[in-house]
């Protein structure tokens, strides 16, 4: 899998796949170790969903968070996780719009995975072409 | 090879600040700080059945209206406490405090009794806690006034005169205020 992995051509697109994964993989490890302080993040509308297996909804995001990551890192195909990323980070700050001192930084990586998205759209476009 | 590198790397790297951040939040919970003496029991159970919204955190002020939802149960103690000071209690059922509104004098201690799901007590905001003004170097966020971590019971003393609301860090929705005069 590893001999695989994207490493050639742009940096600019290397650094923004490692800062995005950062920014997935921490928050699934943290919550998986201290679930307790991750888990009042949620709104409380998915929290009552959840019921008593609130716990589960919380480690079934990390692992999406993870899949993420890893995706990012892995660096093929990037439409769909770039994509997604952008529409959680967006949904995550307007859900928690009054904790804007907390999710002020989910903007900015909100936005990092939407310039790769645009920029893996521009790839593939110009593959099509050739 | 290079990027094997790169990610094992990156992965270590993170594990390691997840470990030390929770290792240091886990000693911190389990530590007395300054003046604000707490104790906090931690137990961990998960189960859970909560009703609640997301919160808001207020400022603190000093001239909140309050309604006594239930009269606060209060213990005086004297072989914790100074003998001019209270301990009131205030109970946590898994969707609500009880009661919601405490008004105790400066010194005094207000224990929190978890009776039903996860507890988790801190000053609001949510969730940077940080609008208590009592602050110390052991603190785990933004102020003296954070139980760190689930547990069965919390107890901090009140030194500071105003209006303290307080919020389950993991049900943030759900708090109430201690008002202190």
């Amino acid at each position: 899998m590893f001999s695989n992995i994207n490493m050639s051509g742009d940096k600019t697109q290397l650094l923004l796949r490692i800062g995005l994964s950062v920014a997935f993989i921490y928050p699934a490890v943290s919550a998986w170790l201290n679930p307790f302080a991750w888990i009042g993040y949620f709104p409380s509308f998915m929290l009552d969903f959840a019921g008593t297996h609130e716990l589960f909804l919380l480690h079934t995001f990390g692992a999406v968070e993870i899949v993420l990551g890893l995706w990012f890192l892995y660096g093929k195909k990037l439409l769909l996780p770039s994509i997604v990323a952008t529409l959680m980070l967006f949904s995550i700050v307007v859900i928690n719009w009054s904790q804007m001192d907390v999710v002020f930084r989910d903007i900015t990586i909100a936005f990092m995975s939407l310039a790769l998205f645009f920029e893996s759209l521009n790839k593939g476009k110009q593959q099509y072409t050739q | 090879m290079k990027l094997v590198i790169i990610v094992g790397v990156v992965l270590v790297f993170l594990a390691g600040v997840v470990f030390y951040t929770t290792r240091e939040t886990n000693e911190s919970s389990s530590s007395a700080t300054g003046s604000s003496n707490t104790s906090n029991d931690v137990s961990g159970s998960p189960d859970v059945s909560d009703v609640g919204g997301m919160g808001n955190g207020d400022e603190t002020s000093s001239d909140a209206t309050t309604q006594h939802t239930d009269e606060p149960i209060v213990i005086d103690e004297t072989s914790s406490v100074s003998p001019t000071s209270s301990v009131v209690v205030v109970s946590y059922n898994g969707s609500s405090f009880l009661p919601k509104t405490v008004t105790i004098s400066a010194g005094d201690t207000v224990r929190f009794v978890n009776s039903g799901g996860n507890m988790w007590v801190a000053s609001n905001n949510h969730p940077t806690h940080t609008n208590y003004p009592e602050k110390s170097s052991g603190d785990c966020s933004g102020s003296s006034f954070d139980q760190c971590g689930v547990g069965s019971v919390y107890e901090f003393i009140f030194n500071s005169i105003g209006s303290h609301r307080y919020h389950n860090h993991v049900r943030a929705s759900q708090g109430g205020t201690i008002i202190v005069q």
